[in-house]
């Protein structure tokens, strides 16, 4: 649910005394409100499936430590093997 | 202070809740400065507000449900009265244009204004798929706000509130709802075995309502800062724990109302640590003469707590 120029946001409404709200406001309210959840659970869902699909980063062994904290780039050349001759 | 009291005779409490046998347990002391002499922080704790507000909105759900209204005017009353009961209205002179005072600011920053209604809004939503209808009582009402008062042994009253009785999976329970920052989980649950209100609450329901209450659900919200998490927990009590808690509550009972005639209220260090802390931990460091000032001027004084007072 969006807010036309016309009506006050939800915040700005959180904001006004509630005794004078109509039955349409409470309603507007809680829409609003249900359509967060369902953002929030589209969210949760995609994050989660996101989570599953990642994959693992590749582990580095000793010697490719080593370059990386060298700042290194291996390129096409074996860096990790001259290192690990040395 | 005390005079308009009802759960009190010269002997001390004879009215007891679960919030009386809680305090008692945790502390001698502390039962002596809340429930007796009627001490409180001056403001309200934000998790008492918050829960309360959000407990009674779920009650009076089902109370609006049960006097036939549709499910969806049900919601729109509560939340209303929800916004109403956190607006803070000026204490003279309200004018809707020009005074309407302000809305409730908890100084907290998961449990807000805007948390709590959210919360109570997506709690339907939550478990819109999982209804658990409320049971019918044999005079034919159903059995929702629900306050008893027991008489027991020894002019003892057992005293409380229910929000409702349901059935779920053809046995009756105790219907109750917490919210908690934590994480809900086994833990979370545990916790409510053993448990003062959740074993009252189970006896009771037998006893008062003539129901076989198997024991206590608990639908546990969790606030976030952005989303309201929701849990449902059991927890089950067995007619001999339900024995054993009686007896026990009675030797409790007695005991608190020996202490209360004798005016000797040890205080039981191991709790000032628990729940973040004593609010009274303070007032308990100082040498007992300073005690009396320092709660004068750190604490507010209000009527002692009376278990039988009926709910407005």
């Amino acid at each position: 649910m969006t807010d036309t120029p016309d009506q006050p946001t939800i915040q700005e409404l959180f904001e006004r005394d509630p005794s004078a709200y109509d039955e349409d406001t409470i309603l507007r309210i809680i829409n609003e409100l249900r359509e967060k959840r369902k953002h929030w659970a589209a969210g949760n869902k995609s994050a989660g499936n996101l989570k599953k699909k990642a994959p693992a980063a590749p582990k580095l062994t000793k010697a490719q430590e080593e370059v990386k904290s060298l700042g290194l780039t291996t390129g096409k050349l074996d860096l990790t093997s001259l290192l690990t001759k040395k | 202070m005390t005079s308009q009291n009802t759960s009190f005779d010269e002997s001390g409490q004879f009215a007891w809740d679960a919030t009386s046998l809680k305090n008692w347990y945790k502390c001698p002391r502390y039962y002596q400065y809340t429930n007796l002499e009627g001490w409180s922080s001056p403001h309200l704790s934000v998790h008492l507000k918050f829960g309360q507000v959000y407990a009674d909105a779920l009650e009076h759900y089902y109370k609006h449900i049960a006097n036939g209204e549709s499910p969806e005017k049900a919601l729109s009353l509560v939340v209303h009265q929800a916004l109403i009961d956190t607006w803070v209205y000026p204490e003279e002179d309200y004018c809707p244009e020009t005074n309407p005072g302000k809305p409730w600011d908890s100084l907290h920053n998961a449990k807000t204004r805007e948390t709590l209604i959210r919360s109570i809004v997506w709690y339907f939503a939550h478990f819109e798929d999982d209804p658990m209808p409320t049971v019918t009582l044999a005079n034919g009402k159903p059995a929702v706000e629900l306050s008893f008062r027991l008489p027991v042994n020894d002019d003892i009253i057992l005293c409380g509130h229910m929000d409702r009785i349901v059935e779920y999976t053809g046995g009756n329970y105790v219907m109750d709802q917490k919210t908690t920052g934590g994480a809900i989980g086994s833990y979370f649950f545990d916790g409510f075995n053993p448990d003062e209100q959740m074993s009252m609450y189970t006896y009771a329901g037998n006893i008062v309502f003539g129901l076989p209450i198997k024991g206590v659900i608990i639908d546990a919200a969790k606030i976030n800062v952005g989303f309201t998490d929701f849990g449902r927990g059991f927890t089950h009590r067995s007619k001999g724990s339900l024995e054993e808690w009686y007896d026990q509550t009675m030797y409790t009972i007695e005991t608190a109302r020996h202490h209360t005639k004798e005016n000797y209220f040890p205080m039981n260090t191991q709790s000032c640590g628990n729940y973040g802390g004593c609010s009274f931990r303070k007032i308990c460091q100082l040498s007992p003469e300073s005690r009396p000032n320092f709660l004068k001027g750190n604490f507010v004084q209000r009527p002692r707590w009376d278990p039988l007072k009926p709910r407005t």
